[in-house]
């Protein structure tokens, strides 16, 4: 049912993580209205699963579930991305207007589909949801959101880092929290830096001990269930709570950069998603869609550079990370780093990834002293022998 | 080459929608095809315990034939990545990883076959080349022979495609299996008859879906399923029952199929059939349904899903007690 388009009363969008603050951002500067959806509960996962097909991934059950509740809040609209396949997100927006409708809901959902005929048509659907504004204007509105976005996951970086080393536990999420409400009332590109340094300043006072150690733990996946702490049970937290300093594959940024950004933008060279697909090719030689090939080429990075051990992070019967998981069996012999995955959905319990992030950490913990003290051969110069004689067979192929 | 070089063809995933194809282009590259034996019981406790635990089913079962092919000493497999045959739509993701996991999964002695099948920019002849030329020089096979397997796989993917794997008889290629055919009525309730929706490797696979066209035609009920339609139905159908065009090829015969059979007066009752775990059908079968629902309200429909732990009583029980309420609306 289309309406005569005059432009939206209020807007919601799918809560992922801090990033509620980007979305609305960019919304209230277009002048819409938004209707921020409740933070994810239990409620919102019991509307979601009840409502949603059983074995749809998790991050279109959470989707329902929040367009449910913003929509008993007043919301007309959904904005959302859509895409072309094969990871089923490309068609979330067509299985959860039927939903929705079979509710008796009325949001509509608006999909921004990735810009397969350049970026001004990326900008022109933006526009669309404005009942005001030129080009130019959603060319402001993006680009501050993006300033925001860019401060905010600088935040989180540097929580990552200062996390396993403060003096009590907590004080960085405090900080980081505080660092993230000042970014959130940024209204101009100016507020917006002062709130980025305001928050590192914070995040730079939390107490820490000095010359502590932490091991390091890459965190890969699907990236919604990497964002979002309500439905991974604050893994990143939980993991620099245990001591262990994250370093977190993709960020909304870095998504952005690798696949909204216009040509001159986007990005390229060794931090770009096509050179960890070409680190993955020996492995997986073809893309599966989502971030699955990717993800491996982060994990044989990680591994390059020393990383201790990758927590991989995805949604129960995502195609594209069940490849990934199985090619990572080899890779994680093949480079002797662990990989510890989780297949979450509505029935997986924080207990448990609290029990099994503790057990990992444990382990990494002993697999470094072990190795630094000779006791324990890490897998070295035999097993890289193993994989280059695969890269060699891979591109003679 | 000396000897004929030994191709495994595993029975499995895309064999039921090009099968007959594989083993004529295999053959002529000079290749001696071996078709691994219909899923067993060994099968698939062989796939299940190579695969991960989260792949869906007929991965498992194609790990199994793989499986069962080497084990028989097959010194080359064939696993194609079959990424797209059309444009705009692809194979699942694990379709386009199998080469990759089914590689590590079998001894490196094995040599994988797995030629990139990509029509997606047309269904071209530089395409199908590629691929002969690919395979053929992995086979030691010659130009003259590399040249004519290039023509068979062309002709017989075009025919498939173009008229689906159903048709593949009438296109001049090899006849599909028996098996394969949609399964005539017996018994105590002639006319009943009931459409079965799912992926060919779903249905066809007896030992996969514990024969459920042969149970249901033991039951009486005569089925058609989506290759007991004419492809260019299906594909008009699956325009115009969905809003956005589907990028899953088999996804959207399903649909096709679900549409044609809303509108088939005799049809008495549907069948769904996915794989749990099955991440397109997750999504297709439900916008299925709610089609089925709403363009024919008064259609009994069943989703059934498949397993590894599907147990043979309960799953009998479940088509006895549908087909039992399609035979008394149709009484009543």
């Amino acid at each position: 049912m289309r309406r005569e388009f005059r432009g939206y009363e209020s807007i919601t969008f799918p809560r992922m993580g801090p990033y509620s603050i980007i979305f609305r951002a960019i919304l209230e500067k277009l002048g819409v209205r938004v209707v921020v959806p409740p933070a994810v509960s239990s409620e919102t996962i019991r509307l979601g699963v009840r409502h949603s097909p059983e074995c749809a991934c998790f991050p279109l059950k959470m989707n329902v579930g929040n367009y449910i509740e913003a929509a008993r809040l007043g919301a007309q609209a959904v904005v959302m991305v859509g895409g072309i396949g094969p990871c089923r997100l490309g068609y979330y927006a067509e299985v959860q207007r039927e939903i929705l409708a079979d509710l008796g809901i009325d949001l509509e959902l608006v999909v921004i589909e990735p810009p397969s005929r350049g970026w001004l048509q990326l900008l022109e659907s933006l526009r669309r949801l404005s009942r005001r504004g030129s080009l130019t204007d959603v060319a402001r509105a993006v680009a501050f959101g993006l300033r925001k976005l860019r401060r905010l996951d600088a935040l989180h970086a540097m929580a990552h880092h200062v996390r396993p080393r403060e003096v009590r536990q907590g004080t960085t999420s405090v900080a980081l929290a505080e660092g993230e409400r000042l970014l959130d009332q940024a209204a101009t590109l100016a507020a917006v830096d002062e709130a980025g340094r305001a928050g590192q300043n914070l995040l730079a006072a939390v107490p820490i001990r000095e010359g502590v150690q932490p091991v390091k733990v890459g965190l890969i996946g699907e990236v919604f269930m990497v964002f979002e702490p309500a439905v991974n049970s604050h893994t990143a937290e939980t993991l620099g709570h245990l001591g262990a300093e994250v370093e977190q594959s993709v960020m909304l940024s870095d998504w952005v950069a690798n696949h909204l950004a216009p040509g001159p933008w986007k990005r390229r060279g060794d931090r770009s998603e096509a050179h960890y697909r070409k680190l993955a090719l020996p492995y997986l030689g073809f893309s599966v869609g989502g971030e699955g090939q990717p993800n491996v080429g982060h994990t044989i990075d990680m591994a390059r550079r020393g990383v201790d051990g990758v927590v991989h992070l995805a949604p129960f019967t995502c195609m594209p990370e069940i490849v990934a998981r199985t090619v990572l069996n080899t890779v994680s012999q093949d480079y002797g780093i662990p990989v510890l995955t989780f297949f979450l959905d509505e029935h997986s319990g924080e207990t448990g990834m609290q029990t099994r992030l503790e057990a990992f950490v444990d382990l990494l913990e002993r697999r470094r002293s072990a190795a630094a003290s000779g006791a324990m051969r890490v897998p070295g110069a035999e097993v890289r022998r193993r994989h280059e004689s695969r890269e060699v067979a891979t591109h003679g192929e | 080459m000396a000897a004929n070089p030994v191709v495994g063809v595993p029975r499995a995933l895309l064999y039921y929608e090009y099968g007959p194809v594989w083993e004529g282009f295999l053959t002529a590259l000079g290749a001696e095809v071996r078709v691994s034996r219909p899923t067993g019981r060994a099968t698939i406790d062989r796939g299940v315990g190579s695969a991960l635990d989260e792949a869906c089913l007929p991965v498992k079962v194609a790990y199994g034939h793989c499986l069962e092919l080497v084990a028989a000493g097959a010194e080359y497999l064939f696993v194609p990545r079959v990424f797209s045959v059309e444009p705009r739509a692809y194979s699942c993701p694990k379709l386009l990883g199998l080469p990759d996991m089914v590689r590590l999964a079998v001894p490196d002695r094995v040599t994988l076959l797995a030629p990139l099948i990509d029509l997606s920019r047309g269904n071209t002849s530089r395409a199908f080349r590629h691929v002969a030329a690919e395979t053929g020089s992995a086979l030691g096979a010659g130009y003259r022979r590399t040249v004519r397997a290039s023509g068979v796989l062309a002709r017989g993917i075009t025919a498939a495609v173009r008229q689906g794997p159903g048709m593949l008889g009438a296109a001049g290629t090899e006849l599909l299996p028996r098996a394969l055919r949609p399964w005539p009525s017996s018994g105590s309730a002639p006319g009943t008859r009931i459409g079965v929706l799912g992926h060919s490797y779903n249905l066809y696979d007896r030992g996969l879906n514990l024969d459920l066209l042969g149970k249901l035609a033991a039951l009486g009920v005569s089925t058609i399923t989506p290759e007991g339609y004419p492809q260019t139905r299906i594909e008009a159908a699956a325009r115009f029952a969905l809003g956005k065009p589907l990028f899953w090829t088999l996804g959207r015969r399903l649909m096709g199929a679900a549409y044609l059979m809303t509108a088939d007066p005799d049809l008495d009752g549907v069948i769904a059939v996915a794989s749990f775990g099955c991440g397109p059908d997750s999504m297709v079968v439900d916008l299925a349904m709610r089609l089925v629902g709403r363009r024919r309200p008064d259609l009994p429909f069943m989703e059934l899903t498949l397993d590894e732990h599907t147990g043979e009583a309960g799953f009998l029980t479940m088509l006895e007690a549908f087909v039992d309420l399609v035979v008394r609306r149709r009484a009543g």
